[in-house]
């Protein structure tokens, strides 16, 4: 088996060790980092995120999957800031204003980075300003999250700080958390809605049409 | 033969029995039934008695299974197997009044009550002095303030002339807090625990410091939201009167009930004291809770509060007091603080740790002088809610459950399966990562992956529902009672908030979990939940028996402490300006801590 299905396994088990051992193997063997990226993580968490959809796999799953994850990228990161390897897309996500609930915008970054996408992520608590500038920074998709419905409202806020500073048009946005529906959406003139981290990805990657 | 006497829910029951015979057939005789999901076979260790005095034979080999040594020492004994030897007074604390779980762990105090009565004949008034009727009272109190309410100083004249000067004076500390005509002795007080899904009220005699009554309901705010956040937009939405006003009223009733159960007025109820968690709090005295919602979670107050009942609402003695013990913080509330009053944090140099296995899930710790507290938000999972079968601990729920050696659900007072409860539902999960069912990711086989050793009554039980695998628990009146894969998911969330948090906690205060002294069981939850399940799950440390306790209503207990003595109270203030809360949250460690405490197996107790 090569080393880099010996990375996408040991990221889709879980394996931290495993996963950064794979890397620093698959670096000394002179793989190109793109052929890591994509051969090694983002085939890993698209098997993660598939088996996530179907139920086999769940949070812990993803969470644990995630942190193999990262093992390899943090290895990986220095090598790809120098070598100028551009993400497939730019993702800034946060939890909106007056919320702290991360574990699900975190499992949300963490399929879209493993999905190949480059991610800012804003924390928690995040002003529609703060996503303004992210806007203005570059990003192609905007990412909101929260998880009670008395926060929810800060969404809305969002995409009117992102008209008002006149760069709605410049990205998508996109909004998911458990009191949040595609109605919602609509309501508030969302882009898109996702009901989990592993459809988020999919439906990034059908606004953005990457 | 020979008396044995029983110490029951209703009082004292004796009945005459022989030597030889288990308490468990005594009682039975004496028409008290002591709980035995087993049927009395010694295997599930819920038959506990106390044995108050007299001897009972040494006790044997399952006793011995499930007791400790300190158990044992406290008299505690399994009914089902203990047997008699001579006259012996025995109490049923294996006895579960209803569900509702009222008894906590005692704590002695010293009894210094907020209030006392003080029966009084006034002097009637002369044309020559002429002092006023408020003088007059004063005069026969001799040192008490001058600094009566306007209610009281309105109604005082038609007191002290209703029953030719014979009146009952209400004094708080050295303040006249109301005057009533005629000559009424009985102090009384309640204690109240406003749960989130259920309300307690204890009416004490606080001249002798015993306990008259009992009552407790359903808290209908349920109508607008299980949960706390529910609630909370619906008082955001404008509904924070109608939440108001239906706490208050099942209080009310609670005074009610209580006093007609202990013969009783409800206008001798000269003080209350109430405990709940913050969100409870703030909702029962119309304080607004958006805050609460929100980032940085700030409450209205957290100090504690002396209310009048009358500006609550609450319908006792018509100048009663309110004690509102204080809360620390917007998710540790002043519930958290009686159960750590309860549990005597703060007086033990070892390591102590409560946790409250309820929706809000506050972990608590003391060390020497150190309390640290958080709230995991563990989530009603473990309530019943969000599991596909889950349900309140009422009649009918699944709330004991063993697979080996034979297979045995257990439903509340017998009735047939409608779903599971809490306490069945961590059950059915221990026992099925025991036996490799469910695996210690949370992954649930599906009925072609399972080993075939596994015992056919087990294998036959796993099924399918909407093609995910899921466990036939019992076939209920109203359909198939099963745990479903997702279920398994869902607890194992509730157990991962649970068990992160102890971790945190513990970390905070440098400790191992070998080290804790006394693990506490809060709540509900506390007593009923099976010790062995949740250390078989992780929900709680692999700690020796003997340190792990349940406490039942500690808050209630705690609320019961503040209302017998003013020191309690000073106390309880003290605690709860000495607490270090933690918001998990904003801990780098939480996440971490988080994926860890997701698997299902046991957590070794290291650094002992």
């Amino acid at each position: 088996m090569g080393v880099l299905q010996e990375l996408a396994n040991a990221i889709i088990e879980g394996r931290r060790d495993a996963a950064a051992e794979a890397t620093k193997r698959a670096l000394a063997a002179k793989t190109p980092l793109q052929d890591i990226i994509s051969e090694g993580l983002i085939a890993g968490m698209a098997v993660v995120g598939d088996r996530f959809k179907k139920n086999e796999y769940y949070v812990p799953e993803v969470l644990i999957a995630a942190r193999a994850m990262h093992a390899s990228l943090d290895l990986l990161r220095p090598l790809l800031v120098e070598s100028g390897v551009q993400p497939r897309a730019r993702a800034a996500i946060g939890t909106v204003k007056g919320d702290l609930h991360d574990i699900g915008k975190n499992l949300v970054a963490m399929m879209l980075e493993g999905a190949g996408f480059g991610i800012q992520d804003l924390g928690v608590d995040v002003k529609p300003e703060q996503f303004v500038e992210a806007a203005k920074g570059g990003a192609d998709i905007i990412c909101l999250s929260a998880l009670l419905t008395t926060t929810m409202p800060a969404m809305g806020e969002t995409i009117k700080a992102l008209e008002q500073a006149g760069v709605r048009n410049r990205v998508k946005v996109m909004i998911g958390g458990a009191p949040v529906t595609q109605s919602y959406a609509d309501e508030i003139k969302a882009d898109g809605y996702a009901a989990d981290a592993a459809t988020a990805v999919d439906k990034a990657t059908e606004l953005l049409a990457v | 033969m020979f008396t044995l006497t029983f110490v029951a829910e209703q009082g004292e029951v004796k009945v005459a029995t022989a030597p030889g015979r288990t308490v468990m057939e005594a009682a039975a005789a004496a028409g008290l039934a002591l709980d035995a999901p087993c049927g009395g076979r010694g295997t599930c260790g819920k038959c506990l008695v106390r044995v108050i005095s007299g001897e009972l034979e040494p006790p044997g080999g399952e006793e011995l299974d499930h007791l400790g040594q300190e158990e044992l020492a406290d008299g505690l004994r399994l009914g089902c197997q203990a047997r008699l030897a001579g006259p012996a007074t025995i109490g049923l604390v294996g006895v579960l009044a209803g569900r509702v779980l009222a008894e906590g762990e005692g704590r002695p105090a010293e009894l210094a009550p907020g209030v006392r009565r003080v029966l009084l004949q006034v002097a009637e008034p002369t044309l020559e002095e002429g002092r006023g009727d408020l003088e007059r009272v004063l005069a026969e109190l001799g040192g008490v303030r001058v600094s009566p309410g306007l209610a009281v100083v309105r109604d005082l004249p038609a007191a002290v002339r209703a029953e030719g000067g014979r009146v009952s004076a209400l004094v708080a500390g050295e303040e006249l807090v109301g005057v009533s005509a005629g000559h009424h002795p009985r102090c009384l007080g309640m204690a109240v625990d406003v749960g989130t899904t259920t309300v307690v009220g204890y009416l004490l005699d606080l001249e002798t410091g015993e306990q008259v009554g009992m009552a407790s309901a359903m808290n209908e705010q349920a109508a607008f939201g299980a949960d706390l956040i529910s609630r909370i937009g619906h008082a955001a939405g404008g509904g924070g009167r109608e939440l108001q006003q239906r706490i208050v009223g099942v209080i009310n009733r609670l005074l009610e009930a209580a006093c007609k159960q202990a013969g009783e007025r409800v206008e001798d109820v000269c003080e209350l004291t109430v405990v709940g968690n913050t969100c409870m709090h703030h909702l029962l005295l119309g304080l607004p809770v958006d805050n609460l919602a929100a980032m940085p979670f700030v409450p209205a107050a957290t100090s504690a509060l002396r209310l009048s009942a009358r500006e609550i609402g609450l319908a006792a003695h018509p100048e009663a007091r309110v004690y509102c013990f204080p809360n620390v913080a917007g998710f540790v509330g002043a519930d958290a603080v009686a159960v750590m009053l309860a549990s005597g944090f703060g007086h033990q140099d070892g390591l102590r740790v409560a946790i409250d296995i309820g929706t809000n899930g506050e972990v608590m710790a003391a060390r020497g002088g150190e309390i640290v507290a958080c709230s995991t938000a563990a989530g009603p999972a473990f309530e019943g809610a969000k599991i596909s079968r889950g349900m309140r601990a009422a009649p009918g729920a699944i709330d004991r459950v063993r697979l080996t050696p034979q297979v045995q659900v257990h439903t509340i007072e017998g009735a047939p399966a409608s779903g599971a409860c809490g306490s069945g539902i961590i059950d059915a999960v221990a026992e099925l990562v025991k036996l490799g069912v469910v695996e210690e990711n949370g992954r649930m086989l599906s009925k072609e992956a399972l080993p075939a050793w596994l015992p056919a009554p087990v294998a036959e039980r796993l099924v399918e529902e909407e093609g995910k695998p899921a466990f036939l628990l019992a076939e209920g009146e109203l359909g198939p009672v099963l745990l479903t894969a997702r279920d398994v998911r869902e607890a194992q969330l509730a157990k991962a908030a649970l068990a992160a948090g102890l971790a945190v906690v513990l970390d905070e205060l440098g400790a191992g979990a070998g080290e804790i002294e006394q693990l506490l069981l809060a709540g509900a939850f506390g007593n009923y939940i099976d010790r062995r399940s949740a250390v078989v799950i992780g929900l709680i440390p692999d700690l020796p028996e003997g340190r792990i306790k349940p406490v039942g209503n500690a808050a209630g207990a705690g609320a019961r402490l503040g209302l017998l003595s003013v020191r309690m109270r000073a106390e309880a203030e003290r605690l709860a300006a000495g607490v270090r809360h933690l918001e998990l949250s904003s801990r780098p460690d939480f996440y971490d801590r988080f994926t860890d405490a997701m698997m299902l197996r046991p957590v070794p107790a290291q650094g002992q």
